[in-house]
């Protein structure tokens, strides 16, 4: 997986798309050069309205995610992507997406992180 | 509410039950016999072919899905036997189906609750052929899932948040992993103790092949099943089941096929870890003229009963024990068998993954 390009140096808008029926809960962090990781945002995404936010990047900003996906069906199939945006435009590998099947228990966390270049 | 007295005799039969389950390895299936079940099987084509692997591939991309199919094919171009691959056509379709979705729209709950299956297992009596099954599963209503309620899933996410770590790319820890399965054990026993027994639907269907010598050149048919099965709540102390299931089957002792109907209702009383039940199907054989003056089979005997008791074990594991008579069609079979064995879930029917 490659890195997402930034167009310039500035507002990076992202957006957790959920395309199947799980319960998800969130958690999201952004580093700048040399400073420590901040956690931008805490959710859930079972209400159905598509989460969004935004951050500041340049390059070598880093940016974090990780999701707890949970389903009563074993090995169930989920889907979802965050999608990062400059000026209303995807970034170039700025889809993230994340699609597989929960555990035996109904469970699967997937946390990645990303550096931004410019 | 089973009173202390009734308690210690059940436990006491329960005990006994799950004794000689553990002294029988083939106990399940004993139960199996007698039992009608009132459920689509979990993967119709490992049922019909009556395999039972020990991994069952569950693909989520084509890309998977094509290398578990390449690599149940040797190198001499032969069929192996073992293979089990389970899909979710969910997972290859470019559809959205959004907890919204799921709760409103029924061809989208139909469409993320539809299964395929595959799988193959070395033919009885040959050493050379592979029988090859194939099937589906759609559930079509099922009151019962938790993932179709609003504030379940509001819940659930409330429990999974137990999990999030401090910092990027952290495990969980295990006081974290041990909290949230206190939380979702307890969030999923009080939903199933609220919704055991309520309303739900399912279709399946199953076909399998002969593979002689493992070719599939070489195949031959083995028939097809196409089940439907249901269940209704009577108030919030049991549950009526039905059963009608359609069978062309080939039967490993016979040269020809038996095609059979099979119509069934089960009736539940308890709750959420303790059944009684009582089953009754018809089961007659619908080409008697393929087996006159053949002594081997019983083209009259269409009726089955069971009666019993099914306690929850552990979670997801009943054990049941019972009376019952099967209308068992090849001649020489036991009649009336007591019973014991294990099954998934009521009915054998696991609703929820715990």
């Amino acid at each position: 997986m490659n890195d997402p390009i930034l167009l310039e140096e500035g507002t990076v808008s992202w957006d957790i798309v959920l395309s199947s029926p799980n319960a998800v809960s969130y958690r999201l962090w952004v580093r700048q050069p040399e400073k420590d990781w901040e956690i931008v945002k805490d959710g859930g995404l079972s209400d159905d309205v598509v989460d969004q936010g935004s951050h500041f990047a340049t390059k070598g900003t880093e940016f974090a995610y990780w999701f707890g996906i949970g389903s009563t069906k074993p090995n169930s199939p989920y889907k979802l992507a965050v999608v990062l945006r400059q000026n209303g435009n995807v970034l170039v590998n700025g889809v993230l997406p994340e699609m597989g099947n929960v555990d035996n228990s109904g469970l699967a966390i997937k946390q990645k992180s990303i550096s931004y270049k410019l | 509410m089973i009173t202390p007295p009734f308690s210690i005799v059940l436990s006491g039969m329960l005990i006994m039950a799950y004794t000689t389950l553990n002294a029988q390895n083939n106990a399940a299936d004993v139960s199996e016999e007698i039992a009608t079940k009132f459920a689509a099987p979990a993967n119709p084509a490992l049922e019909f072919i009556s395999a039972s692997p020990s991994d069952i591939s569950r693909p989520s991309n084509i890309k998977q899905l094509a290398a578990g199919l390449i690599s149940g094919i040797d190198g001499d171009g032969k069929v192996k036997r073992g293979l089990a691959i389970e899909v979710a056509p969910f997972s290859y379709l470019q559809i959205k189906i959004t907890t919204v979705d799921y709760r409103t729209n029924i061809l989208k709950y139909m469409v993320y609750n539809t299964q395929i299956s595959m799988g193959t297992v070395a033919t009885s009596g040959d050493s050379k052929s592979t029988d090859l099954g194939w099937g589906g599963r759609v559930t079509i209503l099922d009151k019962s899932d938790p993932m179709a309620d609003e504030e379940f899933i509001s819940d659930f996410e409330d429990t999974l948040a137990i999990l999030k770590p401090a910092n990027p790319g952290d495990a969980p820890t295990a006081a974290q992993l041990a909290a949230y399965k206190v939380a979702i054990d307890a969030l999923k026993d009080k939903w199933l103790k609220e919704h055991w027994n309520a309303e739900w639907i399912t279709i399946a269907y199953a076909g399998g092949s002969r593979l002689g010598e493992s070719e599939i050149s070489k195949r031959g048919n083995l028939g097809h099943q196409i089940l439907i099965a249901g269940g209704i709540p009577i108030k919030e102390w049991g549950q009526m089941s039905f059963l009608a299931k359609w069978t062309n089957q080939q039967n490993s002792g016979l040269s020809q096929k038996l095609e059979e109907l099979k119509i069934g209702q089960r009736f539940l009383v308890g709750g959420k870890s303790f059944n009684l039940f009582e089953e009754i199907s018809f089961n007659p054989l619908l080409n008697k003229k393929d087996f006159e003056g053949n002594n081997l089979v019983d083209t009259k005997k269409a009726f089955s009963w069971t009666v019993g008791i099914e306690f929850k074990v552990t979670d997801g594991v009943w054990a049941v024990t019972g009376l019952g008579e099967n209308a068992n069609r090849i001649v020489g079979a036991k009649g009336i068998q007591v019973t014991s064995g294990l099954r998934m879930g009521i009915s054998d029917k696991s609703r929820l993954s715990q």
